[in-house]
């Protein structure tokens, strides 16, 4: 037998991409572990090789792309198209003013009103969104990253009554993750008692009306595209995961009746192996966790449901095209580390609201993995690899050296109040950021093999910048005029009292105001007022209800 | 007066939240000499302009990567100019611009527009470069008045 090959030189100065160094090959000597214990079957604990037993031979990824443009009936338009191409779920970005919670008449927000997202201020709106498609048809994954995430579940909910489907029957998911929101997506000076008590309040909700919905996406997505390595994306997720288990905990509920109802979001970036070890390394501490330290008995609270969004930050503005070839090899590891739900982002992304086409390219891109490579065919084909079982274990512990900092610090909600969270999100960016400018990261058409922009045909692009959808901003005004306002102004007011009582779940009046027709600001801003905060986090513009 | 060193507003105005791009221009300012105020996102034009005042800054620098800029850019000059300041503070841009917008906004007086990739070089240069345009700065001010 030949003697394994040794590394001479540059060891240690060969890293991935999250600055674990590699060395040139990868032999037995690298890898120990114990199959049953650390690896086990697909299907079984603690689920490292995928959460079932047959993968996708059982059933393919649910194949969707983030969709949300211009008004609730033009993105059902799109949606419908999607599906019609072959889309098997529904993937829904709304637009800023929703994810800050604030209404599209406001002076500052109505700008950008539809441009980057769906608009979702109201009922109607969601109503409209999902006009012709049977709600519990479908599975539907909304992108709401912040804040607002309750309010647009208590829409969901809404409509499912006013449709008559069964609650039970919904299955989906949003995001409820404050404290990421907080730092990378979207908040504006809320409260973070309020942020934590309302995605507690959608989980409880959930447990008890919704039991198929998940009620909580770890959203370690945007952490990534803040800035994090695959070690704090994961292990940030993982830790804001122990601390709304910790509270839902605390309200009284039992793990096992909400564990299965979280999962993560996270990107799949363009480090190939490093992208696959560390959403296998994921699957493993998630049963751990829930395991040994929740004390969680169920199969299904044992076993990490993981979505993966191909990594918008990975696109170059320049030579577009290209973004095709990125988004291909970065579903290829998504698939291979055995994600339930997969989305890519578009070629044009990094240019402009995705047009048609680039929404197009992207649901055949992940076809073609699934018909054609043959990659689908076995569970975690890579399992048993010298270098992705080294990372793996590698990741894995560099993240439990993550989530033992953070429980020395007083856990993520600590982390977050000291401004932890914050700085050690920074120091990664800024460090990110640094290698590429340097050319240390070599980013084709960015740092390497330019093309000067004048020259740079490689891919026409639709509209840059997506006009603001004014008709829309009407539609609100008018609803505003022709609404029962009383019976508005009446769940508004109900609102406001069971936010001052802290032993109130706010999902039923959430609820009861969505169905009056109270718009997304409307309620953020009463419950801002029931916290001591202004109406309008901006400071601009007054309620034009009264709630005393 | 000459030895200080430039001093940075870096904000984004109305809904974009998106400020990674902004916090790597902060730490490329920083690491430059220069001082930054790192306003942050979700500013409104007033916000950016009162702060921009109070705080003596030689140049606002805006991030854009929704078409917002288009709003709230022309508003944050309108009030340079309403003050006497747009000759004093100098306004720079960068993100997504959309090329049909930049020959308005440079005439307006944005006297940087960075596309996405630009160097940390070519950022610090334009940056650092002391306002050069008393005249042109008047003449456009005076173009949008006759308007």
């Amino acid at each position: 037998m030949k003697k394994p090959v040794t590394n001479k030189g540059d060891e240690g100065s060969v890293r991935t991409s999250s600055g674990i160094p590699v060395k040139n090959v990868y032999t037995p000597n690298d890898v120990e572990f114990d199959y049953v214990r650390d690896l086990g079957d697909p299907g079984r604990y603690p689920f490292t090789r995928g959460i079932h037993e047959e993968m996708y031979r059982r059933k393919a990824w649910s194949t969707r792309n983030l969709c949300g443009l211009e008004s609730p009936l033009k993105t059902n338009e799109r949606l419908r198209y999607l599906m019609r191409e072959g889309q098997s779920g529904i993937a829904i970005v709304p637009d800023t003013p929703t994810q800050l919670g604030v209404d599209a008449d406001h002076p500052l927000v109505t700008p950008s009103v539809g441009t980057q997202g769906v608009p979702l201020y109201c009922l109607r709106d969601m109503d409209e969104l999902l006009q012709g498609i049977a709600m519990e048809e479908m599975t539907f994954s909304i992108s709401v990253c912040s804040i607002a995430a309750p309010i647009i579940l208590a829409q969901v909910s809404a409509l499912a009554r006013r449709r008559g489907v069964d609650l039970g029957k919904l299955r989906g998911s949003i995001q409820n993750d404050p404290i990421q929101a907080r730092h990378c997506s979207y908040d504006i000076a809320n409260p973070l008692d309020l942020c934590l008590r309302l995605c507690v309040d959608a989980i409880e909700y959930c447990v008890r009306e919704m039991p198929s919905w998940h009620s909580l996406t770890a959203n370690a997505y945007d952490l990534r595209e803040s800035g994090a390595d695959s070690i704090k994306e994961m292990g940030l997720a993982l830790a804001n995961s122990i601390g709304y288990v910790e509270l839902a905990l605390k309200r009284g509920l039992d793990i096992d009746s909400f564990a299965h109802q979280m999962l993560i979001i996270c990107s799949s970036h363009m480090d190939f192996f490093e992208q696959i070890a560390k959403i296998r390394a994921t699957r493993r501490i998630w049963a751990k966790l829930m395991k040994e330290r929740f004390g969680a008995k169920k199969h299904q609270s044992l076993r990490l449901t993981i979505a993966i969004h191909t990594a918008g930050s990975s696109l170059t503005a320049q030579q577009p095209i290209n973004n095709v070839i990125r988004g291909s090899i970065e579903a290829l590891a998504a698939v291979l580390a055995g994600g339930q739900g997969i989305d890519l982002s578009c070629y044009d992304e990094a240019l402009c609201t995705p047009t048609e086409e680039s929404a197009m390219v992207a649901l055949r891109t992940q076809q073609i993995i699934l018909h054609e490579t043959g990659v689908a065919k076995v569970a975690d084909p890579l399992g048993g690899s010298y270098y992705l079982e080294h990372l793996t274990n590698t990741i894995e512990a560099g993240i439990w050296d993550l989530l033992r900092e953070i429980d020395a610090i007083g856990g993520i909600v600590q982390a977050a109040e000291s401004g932890w969270f914050k700085r050690v999100l920074e120091e990664s960016a800024v460090g990110l950021y640094k290698d590429i400018d340097s050319g240390k990261r070599k980013v084709v058409g960015l740092n390497v093999h330019l093309i000067p922009e004048d020259q740079d045909n490689l891919l026409k692009i639709g509209k840059i910048h997506l006009e603001p959808g004014l008709e829309h901003v009407q539609r609100i005004r008018e609803l505003k005029e022709t609404r029962d306002i009383r019976k508005t102004e009446a769940s508004l007011k109900r609102l406001y009292r069971d936010a001052r009582d802290d032993g109130k779940n706010l999902m039923p009046s959430i609820i009861d105001a969505v169905s009056s027709h109270a718009i997304i600001g409307e309620i953020m801003g009463t419950l801002r007022l029931a916290y001591g905060q202004p109406y309008d986090p901006y400071e601009m513009i007054q309620p034009s209800f009264r709630l005393g | 007066m000459d030895k200080r060193r430039t001093r940075v507003l870096l904000a984004k105005m109305g809904t974009d939240g998106h400020d990674l791009g902004l916090k790597f221009v902060a730490a490329i300012l920083r690491q430059a000499g220069m001082e930054v105020v790192y306003l942050g996102p979700y500013q409104t034009p007033e916000k950016v302009f009162n702060t921009a005042v109070q705080e003596w800054v030689d140049v606002i620098g805006i991030g854009s990567l929704s078409g917002e800029y288009t709003t709230f850019v022309p508003r944050l000059i309108e009030l340079l100019r309403e003050k006497g300041l747009d000759g004093t503070i100098k306004v720079v841009l960068g993100g997504l611009i959309a090329k049909e917008d930049t020959v308005r906004l440079r005439r307006m007086g944005v006297t940087h527009i960075f596309s996405p990739g630009a160097a940390s070089q070519e950022i610090v240069e334009a940056i650092s470069r002391p306002p050069k345009r008393e005249k042109a700065g008047k003449r456009t001010a005076g173009k949008a008045a006759a308007r």
